[in-house]
């Protein structure tokens, strides 16, 4: 039951990955296995941002824990204990909270952003039109931090 | 702060109590959207290849919202409240048997020079005759060095301060006690952390409503974290503790026991400052908390 017609709707070659992995059956377990792609996890991270801020910026915190509380039930995780806290640091640092997912670790991070975003951004729940904005504006974003006068690698010029 | 954060590698099957009242509140997702239930059990794992989803079927539709019938970890199916002698911390601050009464197998030999003093005064070395004697406390209520029960021989009065637990709490409340890296160095037993449990759900109760906006939680929290910036106490736990004690169904279950002594002594000397709480009304707080933790352990 994959999605026809979404490959030319993404600018860059990781977009069209991740746009081929949302239409897998499994869609969280199709973006981790392009972990292997730098410019796809890149990507992936900043489609997370954006896709977190749509759903949840101007909401009650509080939503965010019924939400992760749902999610992680639903993928029959444990929803009571640390992953479920790390997850709500992911969430909440995407919009505003930066310093609550400083002790998340990398791994970790990879694989909660795989969750959300295949839960956040899945036809139907969300319509094909939303999730081909929401990966081009990823992929502005990615094009964004990424140019060299925006890097904060290294050490700048004065 | 994150690199200060203290995690100790205890499972979860070692939780330690909790006495707050929790109030059920029914999940939602955000946004309103369901899905339904994952038929099949998948592994608790989230490793990258591990990533287990729902069955095609269910894949499409909505999440379907299941009741929070969260287990309480800290009570049994019977209604019994899980005892925490497997904790290392209590075992540390075990009594030493009585003369042929079985040691306990993770039992160690007390170090604290005050402990014999104490159990010399009035303790029963030889064996309970079966017939007539008092049943032998567990561990769960025996007398450590900082203890949260009564010595023996003294009666609660109201809004008295009784116990060593308490006592310490106040010290920890008016800056003067070496709780400012997070928990007591010597040796806790169970009742002196439901003591410090109860009585921060108390200040907290008293300092937030039910309903508070979480953004006054996260101040308040914030707050206390820069103030015992030294203890690197973690902020999201410290608010989830926080929000746990107002009745909030959040994340706390596999909270190592020195994450939740340090927070709970240290931002109850938080929320007492912000609070501008006196002595009297500190020590009454404190007094309510013992005098709970009375009625739940029987003497």
């Amino acid at each position: 039951m994959g999605q026809t017609g979404t490959l030319d709707k993404a600018a860059t070659a990781a977009g069209r990955l991740i746009l081929e992995a949302m239409g897998e059956e499994r869609p969280a377990r199709s973006l981790s296995r392009l972990n292997d792609s730098p410019r796809a996890v890149r990507l992936l991270r900043e489609l997370f941002t954006v896709a977190v801020r749509r759903s949840f910026v101007g909401r009650d915190p509080r939503d965010v824990t019924r939400y992760v509380r749902d999610l992680l039930e639903y993928q029959t995780l444990p929803a009571g204990g640390e992953l479920a806290r790390q997850a709500e640091a992911m969430i909440r640092g995407a919009i505003g909270e930066p310093e609550l997912a400083h002790g998340v670790p990398e791994l970790r991070r990879f694989e909660l952003i795989c969750h959300v975003i295949g839960d956040l951004t899945r036809p139907p729940g969300v319509p094909a039109a939303e999730l081909f904005a929401l990966v081009d504006q990823a992929e502005k974003r990615v094009a964004r931090f990424d140019r060299p006068r925006n890097r904060v690698v290294g050490r700048r010029s004065m | 702060m994150s690199k200060n954060r203290r995690r100790s590698t205890q499972s979860t099957a070692a939780i330690r109590e909790q006495l707050s009242d929790t109030a059920g509140t029914s999940p939602t997702v955000a946004g309103g959207r369901r899905r339904s239930l994952q038929p099949t059990p998948a592994a608790p794992s989230l490793a990258a290849d591990a990533i287990e989803e729902p069955a095609p079927g269910a894949s499409n539709g909505r999440r379907r919202s299941i009741p929070p019938a969260e287990a309480d970890p800290h009570w049994d199916a019977e209604g019994n409240r899980r005892s925490a002698a497997a904790e290392p911390p209590a075992e540390r601050g075990r009594r030493r048997p009585a003369q042929g009464q079985p040691e306990g197998a993770g039992a160690q030999p007390r170090l604290d020079p005050a402990e014999p003093e104490r159990a010399g005064r009035g303790r029963r070395r030889s064996a309970p005759d079966a017939g007539t004697a008092a049943p032998e406390p567990s561990a769960e209520h025996t007398v450590g060095a900082l203890s949260g029960q009564l010595p023996h021989g003294t009666e609660y009065r109201a809004g008295e301060i009784s116990t060593e637990a308490g006592r310490y709490l106040r010290r920890a409340a008016r800056d003067d006690a070496p709780a400012r890296f997070g928990a007591p160095t010597g040796a806790v037993d169970d009742a002196a952390r439901q003591v410090w449990e109860i009585a921060f759900g108390l200040v907290v109760r008293r300092r937030f409503e039910p309903d508070s906006p979480l953004a006054e939680i996260s101040r308040t929290v914030a707050t206390a974290v820069h103030e015992h910036a030294a203890a690197g106490l973690p902020a999201l736990d410290a608010e989830m503790l926080v929000r746990h004690a107002l009745g909030e169904i959040v994340p706390v279950g596999d909270l190592p026991g020195d994450v939740l002594v340090a927070v709970h002594l240290l931002l109850f000397a938080s929320i007492a400052d912000e609070l501008a709480l006196g002595d009297e009304e500190l020590d009454a707080i404190v007094a309510e908390a013992e005098e709970k933790v009375s009625a739940l352990v029987p003497a």
